[in-house]
């Protein structure tokens, strides 16, 4: 089982390799498990950088697993899936602030469901 | 028990991380003031500061500046409504990340946010609240 500051380290790390990859940590989830680290959210570059690709996403998965400690990446993130073996495809999302106006505004996410007994 | 200084411009953002990190069991102080932010953060250093980044009077970009110098292992989550912050190039803001993001102890937020992915960031950079 991984101890609080080998867990804090690890986090510690990849924070780092996330910076040296200019990766936007504002709109993504690190996690630490005993097998896996976890990248949820959505993965892009900080502005001021060329786009993000999927050779640069997994150059940073390298890195990633040199990291002492970690077994396994699970890249989970809402903006890129995978399409086979070290092939990313971006994915269009919508951004965190238009979710947030939409529900400001009762705007529904998804498509609303009928009621039961009516026809759409 | 783990202690955070919060510092915002916006009392209600305050309340919430008083609220949410409360119940987790850290000990919470706050500040709408940046300079009262600053005098909290040297008189008894936290383990941790979550700084707005646009406050009027001194941003918390200066202010991270201003306690670094001193203060240099505290771990920050920068909380920010404009991604902008650190999105758009500036020599501050370029240099931070390259110094201080660079060596992993400082995250960032952006506002709105999810109590889970607030509560992953302060684990990530803390630990629990009763950790050692």
């Amino acid at each position: 089982m991984l101890s609080p500051i080998e867990r804090a380290r690890i986090y510690r790390q990849t924070r780092s390799v996330l910076v040296a990859h200019w990766i936007d940590l504002g709109c993504l989830d690190v996690r630490v498990g005993e097998i896996f680290l976890t990248l949820s959210g959505q993965l892009k570059h900080l502005g001021h950088q060329e786009p993000l690709t999927g050779m640069g996403i997994e150059e940073m998965l390298s890195e990633l697993r040199r990291v002492p400690g970690v077994h396994r990446v699970n890249l989970d993130v809402e903006n890129w899936k995978s399409v086979g073996e070290g092939i990313w495809q971006e994915v269009e999302v919508k951004d965190d602030k238009q979710k947030y106006l939409a529900s400001l505004a009762g705007l529904p996410l998804e498509p609303r469901k009928p009621a039961p007994g009516k026809t759409p | 028990m783990k202690r955070i200084i919060a510092v915002d411009d916006d009392a209600l953002i305050l309340q919430v991380y008083v609220r949410m990190l409360g119940a987790e069991g850290y000990a919470v102080q706050t500040a709408t003031d940046p300079e009262k932010g600053l005098q909290l953060i040297k008189a008894q250093p936290p383990d941790l500061v979550i700084l707005d980044v646009e406050m009027p009077g001194m941003t918390g970009l200066t202010l991270f500046e201003e306690f670094k110098r001193t203060l240099r292992e505290i771990p920050v989550l920068f909380a920010t409504g404009y991604p902008d912050s650190f999105n758009k190039a500036t020599p501050q803001s370029v240099a931070i990340w390259q110094r201080d993001f660079a060596d992993g102890s400082v995250d960032i937020i952006y506002k709105p946010f999810e109590s889970d992915r607030l509560l992953g960031k302060v684990l990530g950079l803390i630990g629990a609240a009763q950790e050692e």
